[in-house]
């Protein structure tokens, strides 16, 4: 019953918010740095995103972000590779300021490591030795990003994001970058 | 007389070429006169006259940092080798404690307390559910090796995934079981009389030099509505954690004195039960974990005589016979085991 109530709430909340339509698509593009806590990694990033702005206080959005990095010295390297697909929704927290959006997010975050003490150099850039850990794995997790817009025209959006991916209550990744996106439709 | 000679020569030769081409060091630890450290520990000043690669040395110290390490401590021989984090600084010993009763049980098993007593015996119990017959006839031995078959809550553990009471007997299985570790520190204080850090600090820590270790302010118990044994929590420096090591290491001797029996301490750290995958592999000895096992970290592939006790936080005292070593590590979090395990494995790879 209680449970019912709280939906019921919720729902007729959303439709409040949704009287105000607004429509606006977007397809977008960024690029910026990651950084993977495990290995203190710093390496590059980039997204490729469509959000869809239904009210002036929700939208939903979908991506996918890369992200790769690796840290080495003469007798180790770290290395670090993320591919990550996230769906989820968008508040707009102040109704004027559209591009202005917190998003959560459900993803898949499939990861890749490799670290290792480093042998002599054999076929490949950093060689493995019998030291050296592969591991491979795919996880759920949430995703949460703020986007911050910093110059709009009228088919444009430039902003800056920041992205945090984190599974089981360990963060597995950072992200920040600068987006340009497209609007399809206004 | 002569072909006998022969023979000898060859035999010779073939023991000092099997000898030269084994790549890992090992001490020849009757040949090395042990040191110990004084009031303090004083870092070696050039590594590589003990045969240590500084540039490999700071190679690790970096992933080790990059990967969560708080504080290592690599002691060669009685000598800090290297070191890195805030060795003076005090932190709360996880299950670490455990392996320091085992210590000060030494002075008393054979005596006040008898591993093939049982739990009846002591007249030791517990509340919400009382233990069972069954449950009683858990040796003292059982719960050092925490094979006792007692599933009931315990302090200090979130106390999920018990096994069913009474689904084992008795030794027959090894489970990682805090009421083992409870009921044992509850067991030395009403068979001896004595509080476990009082003990644990006048035959020890004063006797082995621990410069920070305070036992009235360094020791505390945690009490739980779910059982009537307390857990028996330790604070303390990593650099006095070292000096543990190294007594262990030393088989009980400090500089030319006796502080725990030679063969407790040999008891302790060899093979009495076997464990299973689930806890890394290896074997537990009484509250030690040997042939390089480990629930936090299984050490395969470091050293066959490698054995430690550890605890939550990666806190762990690895104790390398063969090398004469002591590694001490410590952390805020627990590392990725694969991690811990290349630490470990690089330092070694630091000797030339």
């Amino acid at each position: 019953m209680k449970l019912t109530i709280i939906i019921i709430s919720l729902l007729i909340s959303i439709q409040a918010y949704t009287q105000d339509s607004l429509k606006i698509k977007t397809l977008g593009i960024g690029t910026g740095a990651i950084y993977y806590p495990t290995g203190k990694i710093v390496g590059f990033s980039h997204n490729y995103f469509a959000s869809y702005l239904f009210s002036k206080h929700f939208g939903i959005h979908f991506g996918l972000d890369f992200g790769i990095g690796q840290k080495s010295d003469d007798f180790y390297f770290d290395y670090a590779k993320s591919t990550v697909m996230n769906a989820g929704m968008i508040y707009i927290p102040l109704k004027k300021r559209s591009q202005l959006q917190i998003n959560t997010s459900f993803m898949i975050f499939s990861s890749s490591k490799i670290f290792g003490t480093k042998d002599e150099i054999i076929n490949s850039s950093h060689a493995i030795s019998e030291f050296s850990t592969i591991e491979k794995s795919n996880f759920y997790g949430l995703n949460l990003g703020i986007q911050i817009p910093v110059y709009e025209t009228n088919s444009f959006i430039f902003s800056t994001k920041i992205d945090s991916w984190a599974s089981f209550l360990q963060l597995n990744a950072v992200s920040m970058k600068l987006q340009i996106q497209y609007k399809i439709s206004k | 007389m002569k072909i006998k000679f022969v023979k000898l020569l060859i035999g010779c030769f073939v023991i000092l070429l099997s000898n030269s081409c084994n790549k890992d060091y090992e001490f020849d630890r009757n040949s090395q006169i042990p040191n110990f450290p004084g009031d303090k520990w004083i870092q070696v000043t050039n590594v590589a006259e003990y045969y240590w690669s500084l540039e490999k040395l700071k190679s690790v110290e970096t992933f080790s940092k990059n990967s969560g390490s708080e504080c290592v401590m690599i002691i060669e021989n009685g000598k800090l080798i290297y070191s890195w984090g805030e060795n003076d600084k005090r932190f709360y010993v996880a299950s670490v404690r455990k392996s320091f009763l085992s210590l000060i049980y030494g002075y008393y098993v054979g005596n006040q307390i008898s591993l093939s007593a049982t739990l009846q015996d002591y007249n030791v119990g517990d509340k919400n559910p009382e233990l069972n017959d069954l449950e009683k006839q858990a040796t003292i031995r059982t719960l050092l090796t925490s094979s006792s078959g007692v599933y009931h809550k315990a302090a200090a553990t979130n106390n999920e995934d018990l096994p069913e009471r009474n689904s084992t007997k008795p030794g027959e299985q090894f489970y990682y079981n805090n009421w083992d570790f409870n009921a044992l520190g509850t067991i030395f204080e009403q068979r001896t009389g004595q509080k476990i850090f009082q003990v644990f600090s006048d035959s020890i820590a004063n006797r082995i030099g621990m410069q920070d270790f305070n036992w009235q302010s360094d020791g505390r118990y945690d009490y739980s509505n779910v059982s009537i044994h307390p857990a028996y929590h330790f604070d303390m420096t990593a650099r006095d954690m070292a000096r543990i090591g190294l007594l262990v290491l030393n088989k009980g001797m400090w500089d030319g004195k006796l502080i725990i029996p030679v063969n407790w301490i040999d008891s302790i750290t060899s093979n009495q039960v076997s464990v299973s995958d689930d806890y890394g592999g290896g074997s537990y000895g009484f509250m030690w974990w040997v042939n390089n096992g480990g629930y936090l970290v299984d050490f395969s592939g470091v050293s066959k005589d490698a054995f430690s006790a550890q605890g939550n936080w990666s806190q762990i005292i690895l104790i390398i016979p063969s090398k004469n070593l002591v590694i001490i590590h410590r952390a805020t979090k627990n590392l990725d085991p694969s991690r811990m395990l290349m630490i470990i494995r690089m330092i070694i790879n630091s000797k030339m």
